[in-house]
């Protein structure tokens, strides 16, 4: 059998669902060498790394402890059995659910210990993380490592994995929102009739924000899925511990806003700030109950089970949308970049890229060699791209090699248009999205903008004064933290953001309604 | 006791210790360690909280009573001492009721008393994380059988109660599992009051034919003062710390409308890291406690002094 | 007269017994609805109206818990026992001869009840961050003797308070006897009191292992990998964003419950005077 015909097997097995994705990669390792035939499989892009390969590593024999969350242990589960024959290690994993994760890091390191040898994190807290990891680069040259981080995406070398000049993370998870709509909603011409009849607009997939609301109020309690029951317009996640906060932020940013003005005033209660949150407003009715402690899941389902017409969500739902074991609307997900605010002709689109994870080596770890050479193994670029593939890992793709259109349109091989959408829209969503926050602290600011901002969406505060008082508790902060170190870390993600072309344009809250 | 024994010459020690110096050896353990284990604490707590120290960034800066003041004029704090109170003042209420209610109706049965008191008091036997555990799967909205069942009882489908996110309803359910919780507890106490009542004292009355209420209220209720308050004082105590239920519920959402005084410190200085104004906060708690606790005694004091 | 006497007494008996069971439902359900949860399919998690009575039952969450893939369970459940026990004998052993004292001598008299009292009140959450200091200093985080000290500091007081009571109650008589015997007070104490005061002992025991098992704040913020305990488990599984560990999430508490539901009904008779903290004596 040739190596294609492996592969075809192999990913027809998948599509039947006799296989799970875990098994395919055990499957493909059986066969082969699963990253050769990967690599050989995936044309194009890919084909510059397929000679990458490792020279006899030495062998370790540890357990290594991992700090993760989420679905991350499947990232590490699918080479696992590779690494225990290559390196002789094992892994171990703690699952700490992800809003405890910062706390329960920053306690052992400020104790100078770590518990793990690689721990999961946020890139926005690089600066609170970074002293306490290990130069990655410095490492890379002293062992003879290749990251290949010349394949990633702009914000991924940038933003996400070096801070102070200094490489210390890798990417596990390119976090994105992308904007996901049901077609049955958008595309029944009983729906389209209704709408022109009630709005005098054709209904289409919301391309501003105004018409985003516009579609969720004529959605609302309507039965745009002829199921006999009448579903919501909308759903967002506004749950505590960010989920407000990060659902805002795409709104805010397409209104023209970033976080502070070049002297660290902030920014987040100015015109684009309040536009943005009363945007947000303005759809609570229309959401389905319990939206005000949605988390990302809760979000995704209602989306997945056809209450809600559209949400603006994580890549990961592109994915399992399609799954029919988790999605009832399999046939009828589309993909689109979240809406934007029109710019003369033009619609500026700056998408959030929420959270997003990385990985690093505490440097109090015993086996910093073993982890660091792990990463590596797992940072190989064909490793990248069936991570981003698997639909079990929920990881995000960030690497260019990983938007081989060929690759993703295996993954669905019945709806090439959808695969395409995905693909399309995802680097567009890179090149265009805003990352979060960081600076040291980040963590507390998002807390207090998200408190204020969920404060607004229970009806407590005007947006203008939720804002406010956001604004001003942000000011406390930077004072308690040094306002000359706090301007020293923003002054270097406002150059970035401003060398991709992202800068504050408060002429775009200004234009009406 | 002691003066059974011969009276014998003071030699050595025995001249420089207390009379029956051994006694005090017994609780020296305890006490040291309870000592050591709060007054550092609390020593470390007064140093810090002159400081401006931020844990993760190393920060710290001397900034004098800047925290006190910062304390007193905090919002957020005083918020969340009225939280405590609204869930203090109304979970007291539904407890003793339900609990009184419960304590009379199992005192006035005669058949099957041991079993209905046991599959009552299934919920003491709980722990409070598992108490939020289970409270967070039968709230959720949309999937819990909460919603469904009061709405059953309003004749419809389903009722639309965002119990965590929704601001207005939020601290009900933090109310509602904890009164879930304790209700139990305070129908037992009050349970084996009754049961300690002298019958022969109800039976003199309905001889001068005195009706239930009036058994009740002239026999039951002053016999039951004691267990009340006894059940009053550790329910209080309990709802004032509370923490564990606001961590799994709803860790304080929306919008801060339930953060109770234990979980804003805890998130001031676990969660932000701000030790110095942490500890601050900390030690205005302390000082609150310390004047319950004395309240308290006093009042136990008087109890003690009228019976 | 009689006949209507029957009749008002057989109504008010119908009565009390239909608020019983309502009390009796509303006490049993949530428990019931977590061990259902625990047995139910993923599926059945999220179904609307929810399946209050499922009919397929499966034994995958706790399957999950222990399979080791990504969860194991193990360590989590050692943790709770070893600190709850280490916990409970640790305190048991200082607090018998404090209370034997502070009863019968009444040393400190009011001052030291105060003391305790305040000790028993004292919210947790004021000691975390100095204690977590301290611990760093002695690197003390993240250790069994480290959580078992700090439970100490609301466990000493409870069963201080809880043995006094029962010390009181205790004959003096008896001591005094075997003094005259010429046993020493500590002879007297672990040779005659101490046995014949086992069953309280027993209870203080258990609800000392109770409180170790149900904290939550301190393994949140003292404890560490090496130190997580169940309860620890079941919060970063149900904060998990992912459907897929209620399930899991469910069956952590039902292990959970478990030893405290046994150790309850073991000691149901001593449960009043126990949780009154023997305090109807003030």
């Amino acid at each position: 059998m040739s190596q294609r015909q492996i592969r075809d097997d192999l990913i027809r097995a998948v599509r039947d669902k006799r296989l799970d994705r875990r098994r395919f990669m055990k499957r493909a390792a059986a066969v082969g060498a699963s990253s050769s035939v990967l690599a050989g499989a995936l044309p194009g892009r890919l084909g510059r790394f397929a000679a990458a390969q490792e020279s006899a590593p030495p062998k370790f024999n540890v357990t290594l402890q991992l700090s993760t969350g989420e679905t991350y242990p499947e990232v590490f589960k699918m080479y696992a059995d590779e690494v225990k024959e290559l390196y002789g290690v094992d892994f171990e994993y703690t699952m700490t659910a992800p809003q405890d994760m910062y706390q329960k890091d920053m306690l052992e390191f400020a104790g100078g210990s770590s518990s793990y040898d690689i721990v999961l994190f946020q890139p926005a807290w690089l600066p609170d993380y970074a002293p306490h990891l290990v130069d990655l680069g410095a490492l890379a040259e002293e062992y003879g490592l290749n990251f290949h981080m010349d394949d990633a995406l702009d914000v991924f070398r940038t933003s996400y994995t070096t801070w102070e000049g200094n490489f210390v993370a890798v990417p596990i998870d390119a976090d994105q929102h992308n904007f996901y709509y049901n077609k049955i909603a958008f595309e029944d011409p009983r729906n389209q009739e209704a709408y022109k009849a009630e709005t005098g607009n054709d209904l289409r997939v919301p391309e501003t924000w105004d018409e985003y609301v516009q579609v969720a109020a004529f959605f609302n309690g309507r039965d745009w899925d002829f199921d006999g029951e009448p579903e919501y317009g909308v759903v967002e996640a506004w749950q505590r511990g960010g989920y407000a906060w990060y659902w805002w932020q795409s709104k805010f940013f397409s209104y023209g806003g970033i976080y502070f003005d070049e002297e660290m005033n902030p920014l987040i209660n100015s015109p684009a700030g309040v536009k943005a949150l009363e945007i947000q407003m303005s759809i609570v009715d229309y959401v389905p109950p319990g939206t005000a402690n949605f988390g990302s899941p809760e979000a995704r389902n209602a989306f997945m089970n056809g209450e809600a017409p559209m949400v603006v969500h994580w890549t990961s739902t592109a994915k399992l949308s399609k799954n029919p074991e988790s999605s009832q609307i399999v046939d009828s997900v589309g993909i689109a970049m979240v809406p934007g605010v029109q710019d003369g002709d033009t619609i500026y689109r700056r998408p959030a890229l929420p959270t997003g994870w990385v990985a690093g080596v505490p440097k109090y770890s015993s086996n910093i060699e073993a982890a660091v050479r792990i990463l590596e193994y797992y940072m190989q670029p064909e490793r990248s791209l069936a991570i981003a593939l698997n639909p079990a890992a929920w990881s995000e793709p960030w690497r260019r090699s990983s938007f081989d259109p060929e690759a993703w349109l295996n993954q669905w091989p019945d709806d090439p248009d959808y695969a395409r959408a995905v693909v399309s829209v995802m680097e567009e969503t890179l090149d265009k999205g805003v990352p979060d926050l960081q600076i040291p602290g980040q963590d507390e600011y998002v807390k207090v903008a998200d408190a204020e901002i969920s404060a607004a969406l229970t009806g407590a505060k005007s947006a203008q004064q939720a804002l406010d008082d956001a604004a001003a508790e942000w000011n406390n902060i930077t004072e308690r933290l040094g306002r000359d170190l706090q301007l020293t870390y923003w002054t270097q993600q406002f150059e970035a953001l401003k060398s991709r072309g992202i800068v504050y344009r408060p002429e775009l809250a200004e234009g009406g309604m | 006791m002691a003066q059974l024994t011969v009276p014998r010459e003071k030699t050595g020690w025995q001249r420089v210790l207390p009379r029956h110096w051994t006694r005090y050896l017994y609780p020296a353990p305890l006490m040291i360690i309870l000592a050591a284990l709060i007054i550092f604490p609390i020593a470390y707590a007064i140093r810090y909280s002159f400081y401006d120290y931020y844990l993760t960034r190393g920060i710290m800066r001397f900034i004098g009573l800047k925290n006190y003041a910062d304390a007193f004029r905090d919002e957020v704090f005083r918020q969340a001492a009225w939280v405590n109170i609204r869930i203090i003042v109304v979970s007291l209420i539904a407890e003793f009721t339900l609990g009184l209610l419960l304590a009379l109706a199992c005192y006035s049965i005669k058949r099957g008393r041991a079993v209905i008191v046991a599959l009552l008091t299934v919920p003491i036997m709980i722990s409070t994380s598992a108490t939020g555990m289970a409270f967070r799967m039968i709230m959720l909205p949309e999937y819990g059988p909460l919603n469904y069942i009061i709405g059953k009882l309003l004749g419809r489908d389903w009722v639309a109660i965002d119990w965590f996110g929704d601001r207005n309803w939020a601290i009900w359910s933090l109310v509602i599992a904890s009164v879930w919780h304790a209700m139990p507890f305070v129908m037992l106490i009050l349970l084996a009051g009754l049961v300690a009542i002298n019958q022969e004292l109800y039976e003199a009355a309905k001889i001068d034919g005195a009706g239930s209420w009036r058994l009740f209220r002239d026999i039951s209720l002053p016999l039951l003062k004691g267990p009340l308050f006894v059940a009053f004082l550790l329910r209080l105590i309990e709802l004032i710390k509370m923490f564990d239920l606001v961590y799994l519920l709803t860790q304080g959402g929306p919008a801060r409308v339930t953060e109770t005084m234990s979980f804003y410190v805890y998130y001031v200085g676990l969660r932000f890291f701000r030790v110095g104004y942490g500890v601050t906060l900390s030690l205005f708690l302390l000082v609150l406690t310390f004047a319950l606790a004395f309240a308290l005694m006093q009042i136990t004091r008087r109890r003690e002094a009228v019976a | 007269m009689t006949s209507r006497y029957l009749f008002t007494r057989r109504l008010r008996a119908v009565v009390v017994y239909a608020f019983l069971c309502v009390g009796i439902l509303v006490a049993v359900f949530p428990f019931y609805w977590i061990v259902t949860t625990s047995f139910k399919y993923s599926r059945d998690h999220f179904s609307k109206p929810p399946v209050y009575f499922p009919t397929d039952y499966t034994l995958d969450h706790y399957d999950r818990l222990f399979a080791r893939t990504d969860v194991n369970a193990l360590p989590f459940l050692k943790n709770s026992f070893v600190l709850s026990t280490f916990n409970m004998v640790f305190v048991v052993a200082i607090s018998i001869p404090a209370a034997y004292a502070l009863s019968r001598y009444r040393l400190g008299g009011d001052k030291a009840r105060f003391a305790i009292l305040t000790g028993r009140m004292l919210p947790p959450v004021i000691l975390v961050l100095p204690l977590f200091l301290i611990y760093r200093n002695l690197n003390l985080n993240n250790t069994y003797l480290g959580l078992v000290l700090a439970y100490s500091i609301f466990n000493g007081p409870l069963a201080v308070w809880l043995l006094m009571a029962f010390f009181e109650d205790f004959p003096t008589e008896i001591i005094d006897a075997s003094l005259v015997d010429g046993s020493t007070e500590l002879q007297a104490l672990v040779r005659i009191v101490m046995p014949l005061m086992a069953p309280s002992i027993v209870v203080v025991a258990l609800f000392c292992f109770l409180t170790g098992w149900n904290d939550l704040i301190f393994v949140l913020t003292l404890g560490g990998r090496e130190t997580q305990t169940l309860n620890m488990l079941m919060v970063n599984l149900l904060n998990a964003p992912s459907n897929e560990s209620f399930g899991p999430a469910a069956a952590t508490v039902v292990l959970g419950i478990l030893p405290p539901f046994v150790l309850t009904l073991f000691m149901q008779r001593y449960l009043v005077s126990g949780l009154s903290l023997g305090g109807v004596k003030g």
